[in-house]
């Protein structure tokens, strides 16, 4: 956590009966040189299926981008980590950042099962959600704007978050 | 899948939207799928996004 270079948190629901929706939304920040986190960019992992599909689920996503090439693919159209994805999937054991391999450029947690395997997000599953970020900002700004070029201020919400996972890096 | 029998003498179809014509079968089916597509277009406010990024950093401080 503390080499982290960018986070992303995304909630992922799944649900449906015939015809699915799975979608989720999430945000993301990257550190500074200075070590201070960006304001917050958010995110969309929306998709509609049509299949046999029944019940539903919901995790919750720590995503760690531990590498300065991970952090600029949140300005792709479509963020897709691919092969760069690393971890021990349903790995359930306390302690979980022990069990990452340090050139890993890309580290998922689950809330269900600790780290996490990258396949479990899909490519191609998360996007920028351009309009929220218009909407939280006030004026469009692209996720570069917000995440490296500091045209936008972080909000006081966001300010709050980034506290959180400040102190989470100290410890 | 349309073709999987349910168990009921009716297919997977029938068994959802219930006996009818094959245009109300449609019908039904086409707003289900509208009311999916509906749900992806609800636009929000800041104050949503902002209690969205609460919603997150609360899941977060508990992971």
């Amino acid at each position: 956590m503390r080499k982290a270079q960018g986070i992303i948190l995304l909630d992922r629901t799944k649900a449906g009966f015939i015809f699915a929706y799975q979608g989720g939304n999430g945000v993301a920040m990257v550190k500074d040189r200075h070590g201070d986190w960006s304001p917050v960019a958010h995110l969309s992992a929306t998709e509609a299926s049509l299949g046999f599909q029944i019940g539903g689920e919901q995790n919750f996503f720590v995503i760690l981008l531990m590498t300065t090439n991970a952090t600029q693919k949140l300005t792709d159209s479509i963020i897709d980590f691919g092969g760069e994805a690393r971890g021990t999937a349903g790995d359930q054991s306390s302690g979980v950042e022990g069990q990452a391999n340090p050139a890993d450029a890309v580290l998922i947690y689950s809330d269900r099962k600790g780290l996490y395997g990258g396949a479990t997000i899909k490519g191609g599953a998360i996007s920028p959600d351009d309009d929220a970020n218009q909407i939280y900002y006030g004026s469009y700004v692209t996720m570069s704007d917000i995440l490296f070029d500091q045209k936008v201020k972080p909000t006081a919400t966001a300010t709050e978050l980034a506290k959180k996972i400040s102190d989470y890096s100290k410890q | 899948m349309l073709l999987v029998d349910s168990g009921k003498g009716y297919c997977t179809v029938c068994t959802l939207t219930g006996k009818g014509t094959i245009m109300k079968k449609i019908a039904i089916l086409f707003a289900l799928g509208l009311a999916g597509a509906l749900s992806l277009c609800a636009s929000e406010t800041q104050a949503d996004l902002d209690s969205r990024i609460r919603t997150l950093t609360a899941k977060f401080d508990a992971l």
